[in-house]
């Protein structure tokens, strides 16, 4: 019994129907057994990076799955993934599709937290490399790296997972506000730690709190740009201001559960797979216990996320303090919005004229919810969801407001990032760390990272132009942008 | 096969992927091959040269195919990574049998805990995935690939 898989993958070539400038379709009939087409967010510069690898295959492989609605989405910075593209959207019936770890990805709730500050760029150019240091000293980051906080027994740590964030603020990291400003303030209702397995929190447990490696960082940016005064100013944006973002995930928790639930749902419907054009696209059949016993389990993972970046603000605002020799109060250190990049939920949204229960996923793709909508918390509702879009490392990161168009075009979702155009196996073999740093430094950007490889691999060029990618996300007007952040200085896992 | 030899010949290699990188070998059996990608996935982690055998692991998986038994064997290398920090740089598959439908695979791995002082850091690998994933058998060559989520 020997294996070769992979013939469905081997034609590049796709042919796409232009809707309009920043919009296009992979028609059905692109590979076999399409429910619906493929929708792509790009202008024609992203589009040839996008068509470079195998993402427009992987997004009609997506249309393939059951209850599909719409079109599967890949946004503008959409990359090849495994199975589901990076910076995709699917919408799944929730009586008739089903629920995919795959189309969540292996990093659960990788998301982004950005906190606002009242302290000017001047200010901050003065302290910024002691504070960096202290930022490395207090807050947990690198390869393998463990949270400070020592999980007593599986029970309290079971009670993180179905409390996510609460749980934080319940032991002192933060304040009860926080939790206001994150996305499901923090925490998943329907989370349960029962059918998490002993080696998922086995991986978990050590890691509460701490940053990672890869692609995760904390960085120190100044408000350079703001494009919309209004709501900018409900934000508490303002230019010359200084803010913190803290990006990371659930850790070794959510890549167990992941990895966990792609395996017994392959036991248990081995039919599912056969029909399919890759192993990863494998997906919990709607109505099912493994559905219902993924989405829990996903949804603690999601929770580990949130409570992970609640422990890292409080560490953070804790390094500012020393520093800056004032509260964090009084330094202004309120959380403006998180939100989780790689999730699924379930959402109802308008299908043709009708209100449809579905599986959301979101994978590499931020919520962006439309001006009204009820999850959005109450001092933002009037005018959207805020967005963030972080870049790259040294390149600007962007605040967006949600809108009630992306909830008609895009399940109410934009996109995550700048997007990978190379390996980060091949950008460690094109930059060298000290090159990299070295040109940072020239644009005033001090980093400080666990390894060097971490540095080359996140190294600029290995991306797209952020500032495309939110061009389009704009233009198509399913995200609407507020404000540019320019990086000063950055910690790297 | 001993572990000198993979280690000294390299005889995994790394290719590349959008966001993640491949793990490609080959081997006089699937044994080999397996081994061979485990050590590959270990360098993958710590690149220097130094990881010493201070700790022992024996690795027993049961799948219901050779992917995921592959899928299930470098999973367990993964849960050693993050919850005891345990990193292998020797790795010696000495069994794999299909027995009534169910493949299993018994291997020993050795290795020490990380130690930023001493070793270098790689990549942290999060996940081990199926996509692209090829286990053959070419002219009596076990070739292997894995794609893994770092």
């Amino acid at each position: 019994m020997i294996y070769e898989k992979g013939d469905f993958m081997k034609n590049m070539n796709v042919e796409l129907k232009k809707i309009n400038d920043f919009e296009w379709e992979i028609p059905i009939g692109t590979v076999p057994n399409m429910n619906v087409p493929g929708r792509i967010f790009a202008s024609e510069k992203l589009l040839n990076k996008i068509k470079q690898d195998r993402t427009l295959l992987q997004c009609a492989g997506v249309a393939t799955l059951p209850g599909i609605y719409k079109y599967a989405i890949t946004l503008p910075d959409g990359h090849q993934g495994y199975g589901f593209p990076i910076g995709g959207v699917a919408a799944l019936d929730y009586e008739k599709g089903g629920i995919s770890p795959g189309g969540v990805g292996y990093d659960i709730n990788c998301g982004v937290r950005l906190v606002k500050t009242n302290i000017s760029k001047v200010e901050m150019c003065e302290k910024i490399k002691e504070l960096l240091e202290k930022l490395f000293e207090y807050v947990p980051s690198g390869l393998g790296s463990k949270g400070k906080t020592r999980i007593k027994s599986e029970k309290e740590f079971d009670e993180i997972l179905e409390k996510g964030a609460k749980w934080a603020i319940k032991k002192g990291y933060g304040k009860e506000e926080d939790l206001k400003h994150l996305e499901s303030e923090g925490c998943l209702d329907l989370a349960s730690a029962e059918f998490i397995s002993h080696n998922a929190k086995k991986r978990g447990m050590p890691q509460l709190g701490s940053l990672g490696s890869g692609n995760h960082f904390l960085e120190i940016q100044y408000v350079e740009k703001i494009y919309n005064e209004k709501v900018a100013k409900v934000f508490g944006l303002e230019e010359g201001k200084t803010t913190l973002m803290i990006h990371t995930g659930s850790r070794g928790l959510g890549h167990q559960v992941c990895s966990d639930y792609i395996r017994k749902i392959e036991k248990e419907f081995p039919e599912v797979i056969k029909k399919l054009p890759d192993r990863e696209l494998v997906y919990a059949p709607a109505g099912t216990e493994l559905a219902k016993k993924y989405l829990k389990s996903m949804s603690a993972a999601a929770n580990y996320a949130w409570c992970n970046r609640q422990m890292i603000l409080h560490w953070s605002r804790q390094a500012f303090e020393k520093v800056f020799q004032k509260s964090s109060e009084e330094l202004g250190m309120d959380v403006l919005y998180d939100v989780a990049h790689n999730i699924a939920k379930i959402e109802t949204h308008k299908v043709e004229g009708e209100m449809k229960k579905v599986y959301l996923h979101r994978k590499g793709a931020t919520r962006a919810f439309g001006p009204g909508n009820p999850e959005v918390p109450d001092v933002y509702r009037e005018v959207g969801q805020p967005v963030i879009i972080p870049g790259s490392m040294g390149t600007a990161s962007y605040v967006l407001v949600g809108t009630n168009e992306g909830m008609e075009k895009s399940f109410g979702s934009t996109a995550h990032g700048a997007g990978r155009t190379m390996s980060r196996y091949a950008a460690k073999k094109k930059y060298l760390s000290e090159t990299v740093k070295k040109e940072l430094g020239e644009k005033n950007i001090l980093i400080k990272a666990a390894s060097k490889s971490g540095i080359s691999e996140e190294a600029p060029g290995a991306y797209k132009d952020i500032d495309e990618v939110v061009r389009v996300s704009d233009e198509t007007g399913i995200a609407k942008i507020v404000a540019k952040l320019r990086p000063m200085g950055v910690i790297k896992g | 096969m001993s572990f000198k030899s993979v280690v000294m010949t390299r005889k995994f290699k790394f290719t590349e992927h959008s966001a993640d990188v491949y793990i490609e070998t080959s081997g006089n059996n699937l044994e080999e091959a397996f081994s061979s990608i485990a050590i590959g996935l270990g360098f993958l982690i710590i690149e220097s040269d130094n990881v010493d055998d201070k700790v022992e692991k024996k690795i027993i998986v049961e799948s219901e195919d050779m992917e995921s038994l592959l899928f299930d064997f470098l999973s367990e290398i993964l849960i050693f990574q993050d919850a005891e920090s345990l990193i292998f740089h020797n790795v010696i598959v000495e069994k794999i049998e299909k027995n009534k439908g169910i493949w299993s695979l018994i291997a020993k791995a050795k290795g020490e805990k990380f130690n930023p002082k001493k070793h270098k850091q790689g990549t942290h690998v999060k996940a081990i995935t199926y996509h692209n994933m090829e286990i053959k058998n070419q002219k009596g060559k076990f070739k292997v690939r894995v794609l893994v989520d770092i």
